[in-house]
């Protein structure tokens, strides 16, 4: 059993985030909405760490290295699609899982032609149509889908896909997290902070260990996209539904605790919870993760390495 | 070179988990629900079973050779909980004593207390409950009244406990007194080890919705207990509670027998199964990754106390995941039962009145140990002092 992270993924994560924390953090996400620079500017930073040099379909210690840096990214909400980077499928198309009947692609305008891939492995070459134009997702298009006569996405790659997005969920989660808390120990309101509060202290416990787990799982899940040899998507998908709960949750509950501030751009929750939603909407709302689950459970089990001859 | 992660457990614990299993298959019959029944034999059972456990090195299998462990890794003692709990609890009452008391006197015990105590646990022979709540003080624990006052070379303990699990079959009791004075708080406790037939103590059983052996009430009136069975220095009760505490929060695997009825479930269902209401069979696989949830928080926790690092926040984050998820499992398995999840020792009844047991468990899994408030207390303070989250 090994359930930590090894030093040199975490170090690595370490690089990333002060990196991009000196480039301005969730402010260059404020800035890309209206300054295509600033998209650039995290590239730049991206690439300086070496993100170009991962290989995370190769080994489990490069998806790791690869993953780290997803749930970084997702803590200064990067104006960048770093897990459709990571898994390019050429030096300048990206990968990006999605539902082939409404094609949305977040930063689509990233590259001129994207691999997209749906959660049953139909492979498309997708183009950037039109931004959604949406306060709750600025750099997201929809986009043209044109078949891949014969092809197929791995297992491996909508396995990574699932989990890559997972992991820059829970970075999202995490950095919620921290403002709630430093928010809440800060204000006050009938004089005291509002974190005497025990409903506040509460909820911000039931949120702690909302993202412990989804941190554990992310972890599992990952270990098992490079051990579970059978097709299942049913770890990879089960992160994602857990994802989507936590986090939801969590970003909620931050905004909500920060009072009207939350909805404020010059405070980073409110950034943070705008730019989540294509992660958390794409490819599949919670309710298909769930059905989508519930198919690949009833095909291959959920037993996981934790049990000699099944569950009985 | 050591793996970057693995979440296997390694070939012992695999084969350990196999040998466990075939044993509880072979020494219980399929309609067993564990020792606390309106049937004393199931206890009798227990006892037996945990006997041999004990005799195949099993009962005790992470502590040191010299108390009369196995010196298994703490893999094979989560392997242990897990199948355990899984099934039941076929060990009965006694990993009361495995899980805390036994670990409890091993770090604060005399020489002469590991001596008498130690060996006894690990064979399976004594029975132990645990006095700390009273009526006036239940999360508040800190608060209790019982009197333990110097009267010439012993003490004199005065004073009623409540919710002693097990307390009318005990052999001893870890009991909890105040040697302080009235207003001493947590630096005024002290813990007593006391043989439960000793004059002074009448124990009352409490009719409750878990069954019988659960809840008693147990009075000591003038209780004479010697300077040797104080565990640990007088007054530094607390601290040894707290770490029995902590290791009663990781110590029980609900998630193990929830994952296990889940599927249970599915079995007892596998002809109606595509027809059941689609939104109830998505809630049972949402229900199984909770499930997998609780089992890694828990298994984060074994590790860091394997480290020997602070577990509190762990310990608590492990509990409060893993007694939703028995309270959610418990709801998701009557929505797919329906009506029949009422029925319990009727004939006919699923899985031999497995789900309807577990129902009644899981509503008080928040309860028992530190109610869920208390675990958030614990995690929120730890978290509002700490400034990262990773
Ligand atoms: C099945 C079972 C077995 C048990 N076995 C034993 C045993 O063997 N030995 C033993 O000593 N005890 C045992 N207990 C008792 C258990 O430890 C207590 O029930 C528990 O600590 C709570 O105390 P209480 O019941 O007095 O509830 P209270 O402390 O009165 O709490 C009632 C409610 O108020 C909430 N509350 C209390 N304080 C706060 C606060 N500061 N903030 C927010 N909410 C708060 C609680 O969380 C709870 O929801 C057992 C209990 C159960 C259910």
């Amino acid at each position: 059993m090994r359930i930590a992270l090894p030093e040199a993924a975490l170090d690595f994560g370490r690089v990333a985030d002060d990196v991009l924390r000196a480039a301005g953090g969730v402010d260059l996400a404020r800035a890309a909405e209206s300054d295509p620079r600033a998209a650039a500017r995290a590239q730049e930073c991206l690439a300086g760490i070496g993100m170009y040099d991962i290989d995370p379909r190769g080994c489990l210690e490069d998806a790791v290295a690869a993953a780290e840096l997803c749930r970084v990214a997702g803590g200064h909400a990067v104006p960048y699609p770093v897990a459709a980077m990571l898994l390019r499928t050429s030096d300048a198309t990206p990968f990006a899982l999605v539902d082939a009947r409404q094609p949305i692609i977040d930063h689509a305008l990233t590259a001129g032609t994207w691999t997209a891939a749906t959660l049953t492995g139909e492979l498309f070459e997708a183009e950037p149509d039109a931004p959604v134009d949406s306060k709750v997702a600025p750099f997201a298009m929809t986009v043209r889908l044109r078949p891949v006569a014969g092809g197929t996405a791995s297992v491996l790659d909508r396995r990574l896909g699932l989990l890559f997005g997972a992991w820059h969920l829970l970075g999202f989660g995490q950095r919620a997290l921290q403002l709630a808390i430093e928010h809440t120990r800060v204000r006050e309101q009938f004089g005291h902070p509002l974190s005497n509060f025990q409903v506040i202290r509460h909820t911000l416990a039931d949120l702690s260990v909302g993202l412990e787990g989804l941190d554990l799982l992310c972890r599992f899940s990952l270990w098992s996209a490079f051990t579970d040899g059978s097709p299942s998507l049913a770890d990879a998908l089960s992160v994602r539904l857990e994802a989507q709960r936590v986090v939801k949750h969590t970003l909620r509950m931050a905004q909500q605790f920060h009072g009207a501030s939350g909805f404020a751009d010059e405070y980073d929750i409110s950034v943070l919870v705008r730019h989540a939603q294509p992660g958390l909407r794409l490819p599949t709302d919670r309710g298909a993760t769930l059905a989508l689950l519930r198919t690949a459970i009833d095909e291959y089990g959920f037993d996981g390495p934790f049990h000699a001859g099944g569950v009985r | 070179m050591t793996a970057v992660l693995d979440f296997t457990m390694g070939e012992s614990a695999a084969a350990l988990r196999g040998r466990l299993r075939r044993m509880v298959a072979e020494f219980f019959p399929d309609d067993f629900l564990g020792a606390f029944t309106d049937d004393p034999a199931d206890l009798a059972l227990t006892q037996r079973f945990s006997r041999l456990l004990a005799d195949e090195g099993l009962l005790t299998v992470a502590w040191p050779r010299e108390f009369g462990g196995s010196d298994g890794s703490v893999w094979e003692q989560t392997v242990v909980r897990e199948e355990m709990w899984a099934y039941h609890e076929p060990r009965g009452p006694q990993y009361m004593g495995l899980n805390w008391v036994g670990p409890a006197i091993m770090a604060y015990g005399t020489a002469e207390q590991k001596a008498e105590h130690l060996p006894r646990i690990a064979t399976g022979e004594t029975i132990w409950c645990q006095g700390f709540s009273e009526p006036g003080s239940g999360s508040d624990l800190a608060s209790l009244q019982t009197r333990a006052v110097r009267t010439g070379d012993h003490w004199e303990i005065t004073g009623q406990k409540i919710w002693t699990s097990y307390a009318g079959m005990a052999d001893w009791c870890v009991l909890a007194a105040r040697t302080g004075d009235k207003d001493s708080g947590r630096r005024g406790i002290s813990l007593f080890l006391i043989p439960m037939d000793r004059p002074g103590i009448t124990v009352r059983p409490l009719r409750a919705m878990l069954g019988p052996h659960h809840l008693n009430e147990c009075f000591f009136d003038s209780v004479v207990a010697t300077d040797a069975e104080v565990l640990g220095e007088v007054g530094t009760g607390w601290s040894v509670m707290k770490t029995a505490l902590a290791h009663e929060r990781v110590g029980i695997a609900r998630y193990a027998r929830c994952e296990r009825l889940l599927w249970l479930l599915r079995d007892v269902l596998r002809h109606e199964w595509d027809d059941l209401d689609e939104g109830v069979r998505n809630e049972w696989s949402g229900a199984l990754v909770q499930v997998r949830v609780a089992r890694l928080l828990a298994y984060r926790a074994v590790e860091r106390q394997e480290g020997n690092e602070m577990v509190d926040l762990e310990a608590s984050q492990a509990r409060i995941a893993s007694t939703t998820c028995d309270q959610q499992v418990a709801e998701v398995v009557s929505q797919l039962l329906g009506p029949r999840s009422l029925l319990g020792a009727a004939a006919g009844a699923p899985a031999h009145g497995a789900f309807e047991d577990h129902w009644r468990y899981a509503q008080a899994a928040t309860v028992a140990s530190g109610t869920i408030e208390i675990q958030r207390e614990i995690v929120s303070r730890e978290l509002l002092g700490r400034q990262a989250v990773r």
